[in-house]
């Protein structure tokens, strides 16, 4: 199986703080890895890491084949930041056309983009809506829609799901599935355990150590528990 | 990408402005704003200053010749000059009693007295009668007794407290006294002594000089205020992140938002030409087009400051501080409203390394005195001097925010 992201032990410290620590991460093509652990684990730090936007204290990471950092890499990676990264003041078909053309989408296949995406996230209605008028629920599905734009092989979602409604959440990872089998891999960061117990395979991470690897039910094995709360209370716990 | 991700970026950027009517309205707005406040308050010299006149001219005897008989009279020319006092400049309120008028401008009830002495008259003509013309003096056929006096000088008591205001009341007084004397005497002639010929600018006011500064001034405040804000408010919204994950290069970045300020520069400089122009009447000789080229060399050094700056500041309200320390000295001490010459010397080098400075010099040069690319080439070579450097070093910096720099360097050991 095809490694589109190796990390050999990955090292960042902010000052004295190891935010990550000696990370080894491999995540095949075409599947969905859950990053989970508590607030201020390192997540974040660790996809700034992957995508580029940071550099890592010591460590290597490979990201489809190149070396990071690498700006090749860009056109083919989709990054949601954690936090609502748009601009208040355009509109939501504005927003989608801008980040459309910084990725050299030509007129018209813009145009359809726009169309499956806003319907992808229901936002058909909102298209002249200014963003700074979004609730923060619409703000965050406009925003994953915008990492989707030039239909990236590979995705780094920083918590898309928070704010969204159960409804809608029910149908981003349906279209997560239905993008794995056309090859795209993705990962993503989650708090939500029935969420983690979705992806194809699970990262526990704490204090910047990767702590357990594997399958949802393969975790709930090795800690001999009914439910992936209660092994992740596990590996949080037995560390601490 | 290169083209049409800058242009990407820059429409961004205006769609962005046109949706925020505040920062649109100050674009549109402070131009005006500017020019009227400047104009307004420069643009006059001093006028209807209130003056106390104390006029104890005696007179003095002269005998006239008429048709073959004399007689003699006490004539007074005070009034002549006094006449000749600019109706414009001065309020003239006339007082007989020298220390009450005095006691006024003490009491900063008037500008300045005027005082004629009781010998006056006597001490002008015994002036005129050196040369030998009293009778052309006094337009008639006379004859004077030259009688030597003491204290025959018109005495200026001047509150020099507001200095513009002295100086006019001193030049005007003067100019009253040789323009009387040169109307009496048409054969004495002061000014045949020095010979005005305006090289540039024959009728140019405080407004003609000091408009080009005030282009520089409102381009630098827009500009630096927008790049600071905008880079700033970029970053801590995420969206910087977002593009230095795209393949839009951090160059293009910086060049799309260059576009974007010289278009706002552009605009904002055709605007107080044309106000300035219609409300002032401004002197403008030179080429609209090179002075407009200055103007965008400007803006774009001042794009490089602005990126420079918001790096320092971790949020909008760290970086709007950053506003005053490069206006306040750009009013100061660019030459703007004083000239760079009557800047102390230890001030001078801080001079010769605002941008402004070289902005404002040049952008004169070509209104007042209609100078084209060869003559301001001095000044042109070191704006596009500071350009290159200044948004260098903002490329520099968005490359370094981004995590790129030295990437190249890296790839190849
Ligand atoms: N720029 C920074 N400077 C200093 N410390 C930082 C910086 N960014 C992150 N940290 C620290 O690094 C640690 C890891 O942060 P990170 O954002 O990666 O956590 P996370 O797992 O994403 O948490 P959350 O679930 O809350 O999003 C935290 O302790 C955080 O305070
Ligand atoms: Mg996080």
């Amino acid at each position: 199986m095809k490694q589109v992201v190796v990390t050999k032990d990955l090292v960042k410290k902010f000052g004295e703080l190891r935010a990550v620590d000696r990370l080894n991460l491999q995540i095949q093509k075409g599947e969905i890895y859950g990053f989970i652990g508590p607030n201020g684990s390192g997540k974040t730090t660790t996809i700034k890491i992957l995508s580029g936007l940071l550099r890592p204290t010591s460590g290597e990471s490979y990201v489809l084949g190149c070396r990071i950092p690498d700006p090749s890499i860009f056109p083919r990676i989709g990054y949601m930041p954690q936090e609502v990264a748009l601009y208040p003041d355009l509109t939501v078909s504005q927003t989608i056309s801008f980040f459309g053309e910084i990725y050299g989408l030509g007129k018209k296949e813009m145009e359809k983009r726009e169309e499956e995406l806003l319907a992808f996230v229901d936002m058909k209605a909102k298209r002249k809506e200014m963003v700074s008028n979004l609730s923060g629920g619409m703000r965050h599905r406009l925003s994953l829609a915008v990492s989707l734009i030039h239909k990236p092989e590979l995705l780094f979602l920083d918590e898309p799901t928070v704010g969204v409604d159960p409804e809608l959440r029910t149908s981003f990872w349906e279209y997560f599935r239905d993008l794995t089998e056309d090859g795209v891999t993705v990962l993503l960061t989650t708090h939500y355990m029935d969420e983690a117990s979705r992806c194809d395979r699970v990262g526990m991470i704490r204090e910047g150590k990767l702590v357990a690897v594997g399958t949802p039910d393969q975790l709930k094995e090795k800690t001999n528990t009914q439910s992936l709360e209660d092994a992740f209370l596990h590996y949080v716990r037995r560390i601490g | 990408m290169g083209a049409r991700a800058i242009l990407a970026v820059a429409r961004n950027n205006f769609r962005q402005i046109s949706h925020d009517k505040r920062t649109l309205g100050m674009i549109v707005m402070m131009p005006i704003i500017f020019i009227l406040l400047f104009g307004f308050t420069f643009a006059g010299e001093p006028e209807n200053i209130r003056t106390i006149l104390v006029n104890a001219d005696q007179g003095a005897e002269v005998t006239f010749h008429i048709d073959g008989s004399s007689y003699t009279q006490t004539v007074t020319v005070s009034d002549l000059f006094i006449e000749n006092l600019d109706p414009k400049t001065f309020n003239l309120v006339y007082k007989d009693d020298l220390n009450v008028s005095l006691n006024e401008v003490k009491d900063g009830k008037a500008w300045a007295v005027i005082y004629f002495p009781p010998h006056f008259t006597q001490g002008i003509l015994n002036w005129a009668s050196v040369l030998g013309n009293v009778s052309e003096f006094l337009d008639a056929d006379v004859s004077f007794n030259a009688v030597p006096v003491e204290d025959s000088n018109i005495t200026l008591y001047v509150d020099g407290s507001n200095t513009q205001v002295a100086a006019k009341v001193i030049a005007e007084v003067g100019f009253a006294f040789t323009q009387t004397i040169e109307e009496r005497s048409p054969n004495i002639s002061f000014t045949s002594f020095i010979t005005k010929d305006f090289v540039y600018g024959e009728n140019v006011r405080f407004i003609d000089f000091f408009a080009p500064g005030i282009i520089g001034l409102v381009v630098t405040m827009i500009t630096v205020i927008l790049t600071i804000v905008s880079f700033v408010r970029e970053r801590t919204n995420g969206t910087l992140d977002r593009l230095f994950v795209s393949p839009i290069k951090p160059s293009d970045i910086v060049l799309g938002y260059t576009v974007t300020f010289s278009v706002i520069a552009l605009f904002q400089s055709v605007e107080l030409l044309l106000v300035a122009s219609l409300l002032f009447n401004i002197t403008f000789v030179g080429s609209i087009l090179l002075a407009l080229a200055l103007i965008v060399l400007y803006a774009i050094g001042i794009l490089g400051l602005g990126i420079l700056l918001s790096t320092l500041a971790k949020n909008e309200f760290q970086a709007i501080q950053f506003v005053p320390l490069v206006i306040v000295p750009s009013i100061m001490l660019a030459g703007i409203l004083w000239p760079i010459e009557s800047m102390p010397e230890v001030v001078r080098p801080i001079s010769s390394v605002i941008p402004l400075t070289y902005l404002a010099s040049s952008l004169r040069s070509v209104m007042i005195r209609g100078w084209g690319l060869g003559e301001i080439l001095p000044e042109l070579t070191i704006l596009i001097v500071f350009a290159v450097i200044l948004l260098g070093v903002g490329i520099l910096l968005v490359y370094k925010k981004a995590n790129r720099l030295g990437l190249r360097k890296r790839k190849k050991e």
